[in-house]
């Protein structure tokens, strides 16, 4: 089979991969995760417990997979996508008690020590407690370590604009960590 | 201009790199699977479906028909409540029922009614009163009596109850009044409150509170004259409005206005000129026959030539007809002078021109 350069091209785009996966390729739609599942992850994690961001993570691309068929246009997947992980995300934190999320941030590492558990517990509760710009920018890039242009490319915004929300969010960030601590 | 903090490239800055070594322990060690288009086929999508702009769920579509419902039995309850708003009840010693379309009521010997409509008002009905239901739909209400007495009270808006008669229709304008018809004799509106407009056809009487008109087997209409004016002169008005013989006996008709120029009081100009003397109601058009209220007494059929060009002796006409209606005031009283010459009319050439409600508005010159 021949695939002219522009059809390659189209393949690699959002919305090429959008009409593909909507005509039931798995592969277009795992490329599509694949490209997503940080950002997705950032969003959820912004507002929700660790584990329970994980298990969003898996119904916010089910459901993106369910309504693909009716994304009007498939080149604003990221955007959509990542509204449907903020629903979700919402929709979640209005059920789950808010202490019941700062022990499941503590018991979620592992191999350290508790004391850095806790400091990092204590750093994205800051996080959270930023403006959701701010908020999803930072854990994009300090937790998911997302560059600059890879978390623009993915969300929509412009370099410019993720710029200013790492270096604003991050001057908020050490001022609330400065004051807990 | 290297920056850490955004491209991860260049020295790195201690603080950002503590913190992302910090945060680190949250980022997923390995990336979860894919799920696959077999895994979801049926199954229900747990996240919330995507905001506006993106795509139409099912519950906007649930939304959207729910209000629509909403709107059509809105729509439904409001049109039916409307429609019994309208409808006629009639209640007497036996009970109620519905007066329909086109059923009559017919009251015997010693035996009165009552109809009653909640967007319209009460009719009570007096004995030997036969009254229809004519029409009913919004906006107008129209109702005949051809024999008896009715008396109405409405709170609709001006106009939408009407009352035909075998010989002409009364307009209610907002108000309660009684209305008697005698067949083969015409009849007589009394108004208690408010207006009602007594017409037919090129005639119209505009009759205010505490104030009567007749009407004869013909169909003539009188102007109004209140209740508290002299019972002589409201006899002189019927008897010039609606003279009884055939031909007209002109004499007996200026002895009438006679009389009533001599009767009437400054209250009596109503009678006299009309409610609204600017009114363009009140101004003849040219190609129609005269029809003031009262000046048609004759019932002169339209009259097809083109208006006449003023001449000088209908402009001493005009000047003549000025200077009596200045001089109907309290305290002097003006005579008209049969065949006056230039000053006066015969009441026959006034009933061809004449065209107002009132008894002298015929003298002005056609305009």
């Amino acid at each position: 089979m021949v695939t002219t350069g522009r059809t390659a091209a189209a393949a690699r785009s959002d919305a090429g991969l959008v009409e593909a996966a909507r005509g039931g390729d798995h592969a277009a739609f795992a490329e599509l995760h694949a490209r997503y599942w940080r950002v997705v992850r950032a969003v959820l994690l912004g507002t929700l417990a660790a584990p329970d961001a994980d298990d969003a993570l898996q119904d916010v691309f089910v459901t993106a997979l369910t309504r693909l068929s009716s994304l009007r246009d498939p080149g604003a997947f990221g955007g959509w996508l990542l509204r449907i992980a903020r629903n979700r995300a919402a929709d979640l934190k209005r059920r789950t008690p808010p202490q019941k999320m700062r022990e499941l941030d503590e018991s979620y590492g592992t191999a350290e020590t508790s004391t850095d558990a806790a400091e990092a517990a204590r750093a994205l509760e800051a996080i959270r407690t930023l403006p959701e710009a701010y908020r999803e920018t930072l854990v994009m890039r300090l937790v998911e370590g997302l560059t600059g242009p890879e978390i623009a490319e993915r969300t929509g915004m412009t370099p410019g604009s993720v710029r200013v929300n790492l270096h604003r969010g991050l001057h908020l960030l050490r001022e609330k960590l400065r004051v807990s601590s | 201009m290297t920056d850490y903090l955004w491209d991860g490239k260049g020295r790195p800055d201690e603080r950002i790199a503590e913190l992302e070594a910090l945060l680190s322990r949250f980022r997923r060690p390995a990336p979860p699977a894919a799920p696959r288009p077999s895994s979801v086929s049926g199954k229900r999508p747990a996240a919330r479906p995507a905001p506006e702009g993106y795509e139409i769920g099912w519950g906007w579509y649930v939304a959207a028909a729910a209000l629509l419902a909403i709107f059509a039995i809105g729509a439904a309850v409001r049109f039916f409540e409307a429609r019994r708003a309208r409808e006629w009840t009639i209640v007497d010693a036996r009970g109620s029922k519905k007066l329909v379309r086109g059923e009559s009521i017919r009251t015997a010997p010693g035996k009165t009614a009552r109809l009653e409509s909640a967007a319209v008002g009460v009719v009570e009905l007096a004995e030997n009163t036969t009254l229809t239901l004519l029409e009913v739909r919004d906006g107008r209400t129209s109702l005949d009596l051809s024999a008896g007495t009715i008396h109405a009270r409405t709170t609709s808006p001006p106009g939408v109850f009407v009352v035909q008669t075998p010989r002409g229709r009364a307009i209610d304008l907002g108000c309660e009044y009684t209305l008697r018809v005698e067949p083969g004799r015409g009849g007589r509106v009394h108004v208690d409150s408010g207006w009602v407009e007594l017409s037919r056809v090129g005639q119209q009487s505009l009759v205010p509170a505490a104030a009567s008109a007749v009407f004869d087997a013909t169909g003539r209409l009188t102007p109004p004259w209140f209740d508290d004016a002299q019972a002589e002169f409201g006899e002189a008005v019927r008897r010039f409005a609606l003279p009884p013989e055939v031909p007209i006996d002109a004499v007996a008709r200026v002895r009438a206005l006679d009389r009533i120029l001599t009767l009437a009081r400054r209250r009596d100009g109503l009678t006299l000129i009309g409610p609204d003397p600017g009114s363009p109601a009140r101004r003849p058009h040219p190609h129609r026959a005269p029809g003031g209220a009262g000046r048609d007494a004759g019932g002169a059929p339209p009259d097809p030539r083109p208006p006449e060009r003023p001449r000088a002796s209908a402009a001493r006409r005009h000047e003549g007809a000025r200077r009596r209606r200045r001089d109907v005031r309290p305290g002097r009283v003006v005579a008209a002078r049969p065949g006056g010459g230039g000053r006066s009319a015969a009441p026959e050439e006034e009933d061809r021109r004449g065209s107002s409600r009132g008894l002298l508005s015929g003298l002005a010159p056609a305009t």
